[in-house]
């Protein structure tokens, strides 16, 4: 009996020590050889002035080296803490500027910035992208006027 | 023919009287004595044949209440607690059926919540997800694990115990029979049991 509670005690031992989770998102840094996207920063907003018809936003950033990125993605929400959605998929690191105009009114926007590198750059598939980090939720925000 | 016959008989019932003749030195008295037995009276021996009597029943008693060290264990196997119950040991079924539960539970728990975070990170493409996800699936992961083996050390040692509780409970039966036969009050699992 007490060579089975040995028995018992060493293979719990090996499955402590022998289990775990693998890195098994093929777009995890972790798992291999695979660029980290930067931080977008330097992101600033401006609005159409006041009594436009057709009002906007205009969105700029500091643009990343094509080895830092490949794209960039925008999203936009109401509300500070509220549900931001994608609004725009930019492909380019040397873009710098984006004008949203879609369904724009008075009152407050806020948005997230993030950039994307391609897991094989030299052929992309929007199905094999990793996004680096986001933006601090919420900043900058900006409130179109009337 | 007739008178040899005649002769025959009387030869046959000489030798039978002769036979017989040992057998009259058979002690009736001895063999018939109570005191051979340690009986002094009759009352002596009704006495004594209600105690074999008595020890009988509880012979059938003890081997229909004796358990086998397979059985228990095979139930302890399957609920830990269970052969401890079979065997009478409450408290120790309590702890073991309580612990199991509780433990086997917290590590399914932590397990399945695991699996969730792990789904999530490996569909995720973002990499505050994928670190998030990941970090929490392990968390989650490991804290199943340290449930699932202490799970697992109880369940050994549930086992374990359910054999040694078994020898012994088989070894103190006879005593407990026969104490529990003369005891008009005793104290069982569910309260005091009188018997008239």
């Amino acid at each position: 009996m007490r060579q089975i509670t040995k028995l018992l005690f060493v293979i719990l031992l090996v499955m402590i020590t022998a289990c775990g989770l693998d890195w098994s998102n093929p777009l995890d840094p972790a798992n291999g050889d695979i660029r980290v996207p930067k931080l977008v920063t330097g992101i600033e907003l401006s609005s159409s002035g006041q009594g436009a018809t057709d009002k906007y936003i205009d969105i700029t950033w500091s643009e990343l080296s094509p080895s830092e990125a490949d794209g960039y993605f925008i999203y936009r929400s109401r509300s500070f803490d509220g549900t931001f959605e994608l609004i725009v998929e930019l492909r380019g690191a040397e873009d710098n500027h984006y004008r949203d105009t879609d369904r724009i009114v008075t009152g407050a926007y806020f948005y997230k910035m993030s950039s994307f590198v391609y897991l094989d750059p030299s052929n992309p598939n929007d199905n094999e992208r990793l996004e680096g980090p986001l933006n601090r939720p919420g900043q900058p925000g900006i409130v179109v006027p009337k | 023919m007739i008178k040899l016959t005649k002769i025959g008989i009387l030869v046959v019932s000489f030798m039978i009287l002769y036979l017989q003749l040992p057998a009259q030195g058979f002690d009736l008295n001895k063999f018939s004595n109570p005191k051979k037995y340690g009986w002094d009276d009759y009352s002596d021996r009704a006495e004594y044949r209600q105690n074999l009597t008595e020890r009988k029943e509880l012979l059938q008693l003890y081997e229909i209440k004796t358990k086998s060290i397979s059985t228990t264990m095979a139930k302890s196997a399957i609920f830990p607690g269970w052969g401890h119950y079979s065997i009478e040991s409450y408290s120790k079924g309590h702890t073991f059926l309580t612990g199991g539960i509780i433990l086997a539970g917290a590590g399914l728990y932590f397990y399945s919540r695991s699996q969730d975070y792990y789904k999530n990170y490996k569909n995720a493409s973002q990499i505050d997800e994928i670190n998030s996800n990941f970090d929490k699936a392990e968390q989650n992961y490991n804290t199943s694990l340290i449930f699932l083996t202490t799970y697992a050390i109880l369940w050994g040692y549930n086992l374990y115990d359910s054999a040694e509780s078994t020898e012994r409970y088989n070894a103190t039966l006879w005593d407990n029979l026969i104490n529990n036969r003369y005891d008009n009050i005793s104290l069982t699992p569910t309260g005091f049991e009188v018997r008239f």
